[in-house]
């Protein structure tokens, strides 16, 4: 979920403002480039599997990078208040902090970062850590410490304490956290929990970060003095812009990262952006459309790489469990009825994979592309879809409100749907676009809406977009079938019968037409100068933690 | 003229006062504006909101949360933003070099482009030039500066790769090259859009000024034309052209913020934006204030200097 938002704004301007704001930043700011720094992506494209940067010679240390910066952060503080936790808290966690692991999306393996040994209990509700050793930023009142199990117990307490969005694992799985010496952690899960790996994390580097014991409930120190184990320290910033990072010297990895620095240059807007990368202002650019990536290759050639990305957010139409949207067939009916090649075309320029329960980019769990549920999933036939209406005695006479928040393309999506939906025969209101928070706030969080249509967060936890139909939900959906399917794949600790597990969720979902109907993932592009090198590309937020870019010049 | 100074100064704190009760009222009582529910987060409890607001000091009457804060703002303490318990007044210090910048500018070229094309314009009456002229003067009021401002970042990039540093805010003193690379195009865009006005007023005005007698009488007594432009007929131009400077400055001042947010500058207008979409109540009020403030200031600047103009002028 290393880009949250990332495709949210997709392509249009405010799609890198917050996410380039929150994971974007961060992505130049990991020094990584990631091109995809649009999307988040976790196979598509030229991804190169393995996650090794490719072969470009001997790396040159020293330098700073260059990196746009979509957004400003309001603050530090990696626990909020509110929405801005998830911004600043996506930026800090792949820069100031460190975590125990991480699991690249693409391959499913866990990769220790802090944590080197990992023992889970035969029933899989408890997990025994054994961390390496790291020191803290040598900022007071820490002062460079060695970083202890009982700063990763009070991190992930306070980030359970304080959890601004819906991130179940926290909330509901994780029941205590134990540090029995300096360092083992042992986590306790009040169930069987599968998804262990995926979920302590919320599917990001978001609530896992390690924050010294000492200021973890000192808002104020930070909100203003980021103080981790991470690779990079803060030099300075603009008010939350323009924020400048510098090599933490003592890292646990030593020698990395191999740049002095990386500069963030604050440039909201994505024509100036772009505009700024042709001028070498920044040394990469994310988030660019087929065109834009086609015009940057045909001006400069050899002189930059490309790449592209297949996001893991994904868009979607999300019905209220209520009459009419309660009956099944009323549901299938408006599936039916749901172009998903259109939408790609108008709000992607076609690029992009059709999304079922679980987003493509998944592609260890989720149902293969030809698998005939999904294909039937994705079936578009405007004709069936009145008749399907009809015989289920939908009220095509009474008049439902779509809501849809200001934030990227989301009224472009809402748009499309609607005029879709038209066509079928509903008699379908767009009120207008409400500002993101307010419609976080005010309508999806408490399920205020009828119909409401937006791109998901790009999550790194599989288990978080089957969630989102499992009591309680904003949907108000609940289904007996789907509960057991969930939990199934959940608790199903061998990972090959997981995965089948889940597929078969997935499945259970379907036939149901569950009231979150997905529509697609897209694709995103990037590009930078062949001098910035030594790149991880193509794996989403995975080469937000590479701390092996450098500067051939 | 002091004491007429003076008077209109003491309406100052009236229109302060009257501009802040509106504003402090229209952001509590417009639907949908609660800054606790934006911050409180998707499974905020009603508990939790409820804590907000007493956090903040919502949960008081609102005369009584307007005193408190006026209070305050008159102390000298703007407080912090909702969002990330930012100070206010050192973000507005922090950023204010940038807009003042981009309005001082802009204004100055409004000025000066207006002016000298005006003068030009009415001088070479019914020539080429004056046509040109007033054909630019049209096209610049009919133009909108977003456009010309978007233009200003796509066309140096497709034909030169050039773009204009990003960046925070670098004084002229600390490095002159960028600072003008950062606030030259934009002034000029934005000049261009308040010159257009000035343009056309200064031609007519002109026109009028160069058939007056006295004109007449200077060309009769032998002066060369460049002493009669401008030593005799431009001066007495001046009182309509400061009056409209007057409203063009309003009018980069709005524009400005246009500029900050399609430039990337991070300065008051960007900031004011942000924050008004955030429900940052405090934020909001004290920009509110300040612009009323400075659009008052500057009005009585223009009012004052009618005097400096013509010295018939008398303030009573």
């Amino acid at each position: 979920m290393a880009r949250v938002w990332n495709d949210i704004a997709r392509q249009r301007i405010t799609r890198r403002r917050l996410l380039q704001g929150a994971g974007g930043a961060a992505l130049g700011a990991a020094s990584i480039y990631a091109v995809g720094c649009g999307g988040g992506g976790g196979n598509g494209g030229d991804a190169t599997p393995g996650g090794s940067p490719a072969a470009e010679g001997t790396p040159k240390l020293g330098g700073i990078l260059h990196s746009r910066q979509a957004a400003g952060y309001p603050s530090f503080n990696p626990f909020g208040p509110g929405i801005s936790a998830l911004v600043q808290g996506l930026f800090v966690g792949f820069t100031f902090y460190d975590h125990l692991w991480y699991v690249p999306t693409d391959t499913g393996e866990t990769i220790p970062f802090l944590g080197q040994e990992f023992e889970v209990s035969e029933d899989g509700t408890q997990i025994t850590v054994t961390m390496g050793d790291a020191v803290f930023h040598d900022i007071p009142p820490v002062n460079g410490r060695a970083v202890l199990a009982s700063d990763v117990k009070a991190s992930y307490e306070r980030f359970k304490e304080q959890v601004p969005f819906g991130f179940s694992w926290l909330q509901q799985i994780l029941d205590r956290i134990e540090a029995p010496d300096d360092h083992t952690v042992v986590f306790h899960q009040n169930r069987t929990w599968a998804w262990f790996f995926t979920s302590s994390n919320a599917g990001s580097p978001w609530s896992s970060s390690i924050v010294p014991e000492e200021i973890v409930g000192d808002d104020e120190t930070l909100s203003t003095t980021p103080i981790g184990s991470g690779r990079w320290t803060l030099a300075g910033h603009d008010g939350g812009t323009n924020v400048r990072l510098r090599k933490f010297a003592n890292w646990r990895e030593q020698g990395r990262p191999y740049l002095d620095g990386v500069d963030f240059v604050y440039l909201p807007e994505d024509t100036l952006a772009i505009a700024n990368f042709k001028a070498k202002e920044i040394d990469s650019i994310g988030g660019l459309n087929r065109i834009e990536r086609q015009d940057l290759e045909d001006e400069f050639g050899d002189q930059i790489e490309t790449s592209s990305d297949l996001n893991r957010d994904y868009r979607c139409l999300m019905l209220k469990h209520e009459p009419p949207f309660d009956d099944p067939e009323v549901r299938r009916g408006i599936n039916l009825a749901l172009n998903r090649d259109e939408l790609r075309q108008v709000l992607n320029l076609g690029d992009g994979e059709f999304c079922g329960p679980l987003p493509p980019a998944h592609v260890k769990y989720a149902l293969p592309e030809d698998d005939p549920d999904l294909q039937e999933y994705f079936r578009f036939d405007l004709q069936e879809a009145k008749e399907v209406l009809e015989a289920a005695g939908f009220p095509f006479d009474q008049e439902f409100t779509l809501k849809y928040s200001n934030f990227g393309d989301a009224p472009d999506l809402a748009d499309v749907i609607g005029a879709q939906l038209r066509a079928v025969g509903m008699n379908v209101n767009l009120p207008g676009a409400e500002d993101l928070t307010a419609w976080l706030s005010n309508t999806l969080g408490p399920g205020n809406f009828q119909m409401t249509s937006f791109t998901h967060l790009p999550y790194e936890d599989p288990s978080l977009p089957l969630n989102f139909y499992i009591e309680p939900n904003q949907m108000g959906y609940a289904d007996a079938e789907v509960q057991a399917a969930f939990d199934a794949a959940a608790e199903t600790l061998e990972e090959e019968a997981r995965i089948e597990a889940t597929r078969e969720a997935q499945r259970v979902l379907i036939r149901k037409t569950a009231p979150m109907i997905n529509l697609f993932s897209a694709i995103s592009h990037g590009a930078r100068w062949d001098y910035l090198k030594g790149t991880i590309e193509g794996r989403g937020s995975f080469g937000l933690f590479n701390s092996g870019a450098w500067l051939d010049k | 003229m002091w004491r007429y100074a003076l008077r209109r100064l003491s309406f100052l704190p009236l229109i302060i006062v009257v501009v802040s009760i509106i504003t402090f009222v229209l952001l509590r009582v417009l639907p949908g504006q609660d800054p606790a529910i934006l911050m409180a987060g998707q499974n905020a409890t009603p508990e939790n909101v409820e804590a907000i607001h007493a956090e903040l000091g919502l949960d008081r009457p609102i005369a009584v949360q307007y005193f408190n804060w006026m209070g305050d703002v008159l102390r000298g303490d703007l407080g912090t933003t909702y969002q990330g318990k930012q100070d206010i007044l050192s973000e507005v210090k922090r950023r204010f070099p940038a807009s003042a910048e981009l309005v001082v500018l802009s204004l100055a070229m409004s000025a000066v482009i207006g002016v000298s094309f005006g003068v030009l314009s009415a001088v070479k009456r019914n020539t080429p030039i004056d046509y040109a002229v007033r054909l630019f003067a049209v096209a610049g009021q009919s133009i909108p500066d977003f456009f010309l401002l978007v233009m200003l970042i796509v066309i140096p990039s497709v034909l030169w790769n050039y773009a204009a540093p990003g960046g925070g805010y670098v004084a002229f003193w600390d490095d002159p090259m960028r600072n003008i690379r950062m606030y030259g195009p934009p002034s000029i865009v934005l000049g261009i859009g308040g010159a257009a006005g000035i343009m056309r007023l200064q031609r007519t005005t002109m026109l009028e000024v160069m058939r007056s007698d006295y004109v007449r009488t200077a060309r009769a007594k032998g002066l060369s034309s460049p002493t009669v432009i401008l030593a005799h007929a431009f001066r007495n131009t001046l009182a309509p052209l400061v009056t409209i400077l007057g409203t063009s400055f309003t009018l980069v001042f709005a524009g400005s913020a246009v500029a900050e947010v399609i430039l990337s500058i991070d300065g008051l207008g960007v900031f004011f934006l942000q924050k008004a979409l955030q429900r940052d109540f405090p934020v909001v009020q004290f920009l509110v204030l300040y612009t009323a403030t400075v659009v008052v200031i500057a009005n009585l600047i223009v009012d004052l200097s009618y005097a400096w103009i013509d010295p018939r002028v008398q303030y009573r």
